[in-house]
């Protein structure tokens, strides 16, 4: 019997030792992990979006608007732009790749893919931001 | 910092529930009341958050702080006239302890918040499911007028089936002061890692030694990968949370027989369906095993354990309500899981799908993130393998074994998206949100003595 306790015993002290080391070690990777914050701080704290930040007040009186891109936005390789309009923008609706509404927001890479989406879809844009997000209006048919 | 003075509230709410439910029956410690006060505090706010947007027809502050206060008020009275006489019983599982203790214990705490609280700074946005949905519905709940339904109408790239209420939680305490919804965000994540921290120690201590349990509550909340991804403002920690609060009561309940610990372990089940779409599978295979358990214990009166278990649904009911209205009425179907897998040619439903998924996890869990402490959890398991399977413990073997199936059915079914890709997404966030509940039960079982 005490054999076994005696066994029990050192597994117990086994067990905290092990449980003391870890602690330990987290204690060090989350000192190194907040120096390492602290000299890279406000490089990250941009917000989502924020590129299309000034089509928020462009948009205001809208419920629900286009979003067009010639990027195909899939699950695995979307470019988030389509989650980060959405995030900006709320709670206007963002409609992906349906050109059916008047006003739409287009998100392309170069210019000359904007006016190829634009002619496609025959919409004029109202608006052009620095980053180069256009909110379009479509011609009256 | 002045929307501390909101969950304050929601504590309060929770606090005074909590002394109703148990009224004169020998209480749990006060530490383990304290704990599961803030989660089922803020879980009522923000269930009355989301039943004010359905009578209002629109985020109406006025009105979700007239309910909130009402509903404190009304508690409050109540507490004084139920309020037991003699509340100096201790509790039937609670140790004794040392005001030394406590001091160590609240200078490591201390450090380890303010651990916590300066890494939640290093996505001060959340990561990319924090915003791109749980803030971004909130934002439609809060500036959406009466088009706050328009969360469920999103594309499905923003995950419109996801269930709502860490949202609702952010609209909740962002009504009262109006200070910026990201900060209501990120302070709710960190409250809810500390409080998982917290309440790990305040369930242990009521069946191994204290100092254990702090050990355990420490390490938890010390583990780098626990305080990024409880951090990230995801509704992982709120799951995370609820589930590990449900096993602490399930436990005291299935050792205590006590009803009203029944109903109170049946409240924070019925959260975690509104939390996540797994806590659906979380609450169906807890209670389910509970009431079987419970069914075929010889040593329990069968009309006594049906009560138990009715008290347990009634509680279920009353706070799961909520999901059961927003999957009727708003969520569309999740493309998450796939219910007829004979409908869909099925990619990874394989010997290779199965070796990557499993691989996958054996690389996640030995990341070093999380520095071993999923090593620990195994090696306590082994050292002690017959206490996995004593008396409740059976219930909870099976609860994770049976969740574990229920993944890998998720994995190779899956027919929208590519396989290791999801499992990337995937694979570390439910490792995080299982892993409170997992070290509670490895140093629950290696440590416990035989009820």
């Amino acid at each position: 019997m005490k054999i076994k306790n005696k066994k029990i015993s050192y597994l117990t002290s086994f067990i905290i030792g092990i449980i003391i080391l870890l602690i330990a070690i987290n204690l060090a990777v989350n000192f190194v992990s907040i120096m390492a914050q602290i000299t890279t701080i406000g490089n990250r704290s941009t917000e989502p979006g924020f590129q299309y930040f000034d089509l928020k007040d462009k948009l205001k009186d809208e419920t629900a608007v286009g979003f067009l891109s010639d990027i195909t936005p899939t699950p695995e390789d979307n470019d988030g732009q389509f989650m980060m309009a959405q995030y900006m923008l709320a709670p206007v609706l963002l409609d992906l790749s349906n050109p059916g509404h008047k006003i739409n927001i287009i998100n392309a890479p170069t210019p000359d893919s904007a006016k190829a989406i634009l002619s496609i879809i025959r919409a004029k844009p109202t608006y052009i931001n620095p980053f180069g997000k256009i909110i379009s209006e479509r011609y009256n048919d | 910092m002045i929307d501390l003075l909101t969950y304050l509230i929601s504590l309060f709410i929770g606090f005074f529930i909590i002394r109703i439910i148990l009224k004169d029956q020998p209480p749990l410690p006060t530490t383990l009341i304290l704990c599961l006060s803030i989660g089922l505090g803020i879980g009522v706010s923000a269930t009355l958050t989301f039943y004010s947007l359905f009578v209002f027809g629109q985020f109406n502050q006025a009105a979700i702080l007239g309910i909130n206060f009402t509903v404190l008020l009304g508690l409050f009275i109540a507490n004084i006239f139920y309020f037991p006489s003699d509340n100096n019983d201790k509790s039937l599982l609670e140790q004794k302890s040392n005001i030394k203790f406590y001091v160590t214990c609240g200078i490591c705490w201390s450090i380890v918040i303010i651990i916590i609280a300066i890494l939640s700074k290093q996505y001060p946005f959340g990561g990319w499911d924090a915003w791109g949905l749980y803030n971004m519905k909130a934002k439609f709940l809060i500036f959406g007028a009466e088009r706050w339904k328009d969360f469920a109408k999103v594309h499905w790239h923003t995950q419109p089936s996801y269930p709502i209420l860490l949202p609702l939680i952010n609209t909740w305490i962002f009504s009262v002061f109006q200070r910026g919804m990201i900060a209501a965000a990120s302070m709710t994540s960190i409250i809810f890692s500390v409080s998982c921290g917290l309440l790990l120690y305040a369930g242990l201590s009521q069946f191994i030694k204290k100092w254990i349990a702090f050990l355990a509550s420490i390490l938890l909340m010390s583990t780098p990968s626990y305080i990024f991804w409880s951090t990230t403002q995801y509704a992982d920690v709120i799951l995370s949370y609820f589930l590990l609060s449900s096993v602490i009561l399930l436990i005291t309940m299935l050792r205590t027989k006590n009803h009203r610990i029944a109903f109170l372990a049946g409240l924070f089940l019925g959260f975690m369906p509104f939390a996540k779409n797994e806590g659906i599978v979380m609450l169906v295979f807890l209670s389910g095993l509970t009431s079987a358990y419970l069914l075929l214990n010889k040593d329990l009166n069968r009309a006594n354990a049906i009560s138990i278990i009715k008290f347990l649904f009634i509680g279920i009911a009353m706070t799961g309500a909520a999901t059961l209205i927003f999957k009727i009425f708003l969520a569309p179907p999740t493309r998450e899981v796939l219910f007829n897998p004979l409908t869909k040619e099925l990619e990874f439903c394989n010997i290779k799908g199965f070796l990557t998924t499993v691989g996958f996890y054996k690389t996640e869990l030995l990341n070093r993130g999380w520095n071993f402490i999923w090593v620990l959890v195994v090696l306590l398991g082994i050292f002690r393998p017959k206490n996995l399977i004593r008396n409740e413990n059976k219930i909870f073997l099976t609860f994770f074994a049976l969740f574990f199936i229920t993944l890998l059915y998720v994995y190779l079914t899956t027919a929208h998206f590519d396989l290791t890709w999801r499992l990337e997404c995937t694979a570390s966030r439910i490792a995080f949100y299982l892993l409170p509940t997992i070290v509670f039960f490895s140093f629950y079982s290696f440590w416990s003595e035989d009820s």
